[in-house]
């Protein structure tokens, strides 16, 4: 006695062929709505300029220029802050002059001069 | 000269052409495949919506061979976001249905309705294809009862035409759990197809 209950296997090529046909069998209401939805796709595509993205690779990415008038802004901002930071160490380095020469002349000189640093 | 020359004909970047070919090749499948998980024809257009903007926005630069593959991994990403809100808003809905009343009609599956073949307002067809059209009305119905992750690999596996390791990157899983899955969704189908009586194509 047969007691065998498995199905027949299936041809899951066959099954893809059925699934195309019945996609294809759409009504117009669902087809013009896909059509409006890809056209809004590519409207954000064209949208989109090529731009210098550094990606995580987590969806996050970091604020970097996107066209040359940024890079310029970047460009002239670092060299800002690079110029604002060699004159503060510049002047700071001349106040400590200073305050030892006046220290020296007047004989005040502070006790972490004569320490070992 | 080695390089410029190589490099441009290998890495040869989507136009908005092809990127448009591409969606219009791709998206009766993508919508059939959110239809499939979600159940409802809205939501499946607003996740093939979503997944054909994403793919523009942030990979619509990228080489056209690549593009199949993206897009899969976007979509099922995208419907198992939906999962997640569903889940959510049901939390939400299963808490406050006790204060609202019983609707009558909450255990109307549409569904039901693909498999009836005595209905007699439906245009007369020739008999093999109205055959068809109930065999495939039946395994749309076995696939949108699938576990999730085993339509997702048959889907992708057989319907999208991806060979076993691209399946494995769009799912975000390992070969041999695609598969399975396969395997497991095969045999499902196999027997919902058995159950109605339904020779196996």
């Amino acid at each position: 006695m047969n007691t065998n209950t498995n199905p027949q296997p299936i041809n899951p090529e066959r099954i893809a062929v059925l699934l195309t046909r019945a996609a294809g069998q759409l009504d117009a209401g669902t087809v013009t709505a896909l059509r409006r939805a890809r056209n809004i796709a590519l409207e954000r595509q064209a949208q989109r300029k090529p731009a210098f993205a550094l990606s995580t690779g987590h969806g996050a990415h970091w604020p970097a220029p996107h066209s040359s008038h940024q890079w310029a802004a970047t460009a002239i901002l670092l060299m800002t802050v690079l110029a604002a930071g060699m004159s503060y160490c510049h002047h700071a380095d001349e106040y400590e002059t200073s305050h030892l020469d006046v220290a020296i002349l007047t004989d005040d000189l502070p006790m972490e001069v004569f320490v070992d640093r | 000269m080695l390089p410029f020359a190589l490099l441009q004909g290998a890495i040869k970047l989507a136009s908005p052409t092809e990127l448009s070919g591409f969606l219009g090749s791709v998206e009766r499948r993508a919508y059939k495949q959110a239809l499939f998980a979600v159940h409802n024809e809205h939501t499946a257009l607003d996740i093939v919506q979503d997944s054909m903007i994403k793919l523009a926005e942030k990979y619509g630069d990228k080489p056209a061979a690549e593009l199949p593959l993206l897009f899969q991994r976007i979509l099922q990403n995208t419907i198992r976001d939906c999962y997640r809100r569903q889940k959510v808003r049901n939390t939400w809905m299963t808490l406050f249905s006790s204060f609202a009343p019983k609707d009558e009609d909450a255990d109307y599956d549409p569904l039901e309705s693909l498999e009836d073949s005595e209905n007699r307002s439906a245009p007369a067809m020739p008999d093999e294809s109205l055959q068809q059209s109930r065999i495939i009305a039946i395994i749309e119905q076995a696939l949108g009862e699938l576990p999730a992750r085993q339509r997702e690999a048959f889907l992708l596996r057989y319907w999208e035409g991806l060979d076993t390791i691209e399946t494995a990157a769009a799912m975000g899983c390992s070969e041999g759990s695609v598969k399975t899955h396969c395997s497991r969704a095969a045999h499902a189908l196999a027997a919902a197809l058995k159950a109605k009586g339904v020779e196996p194509p």
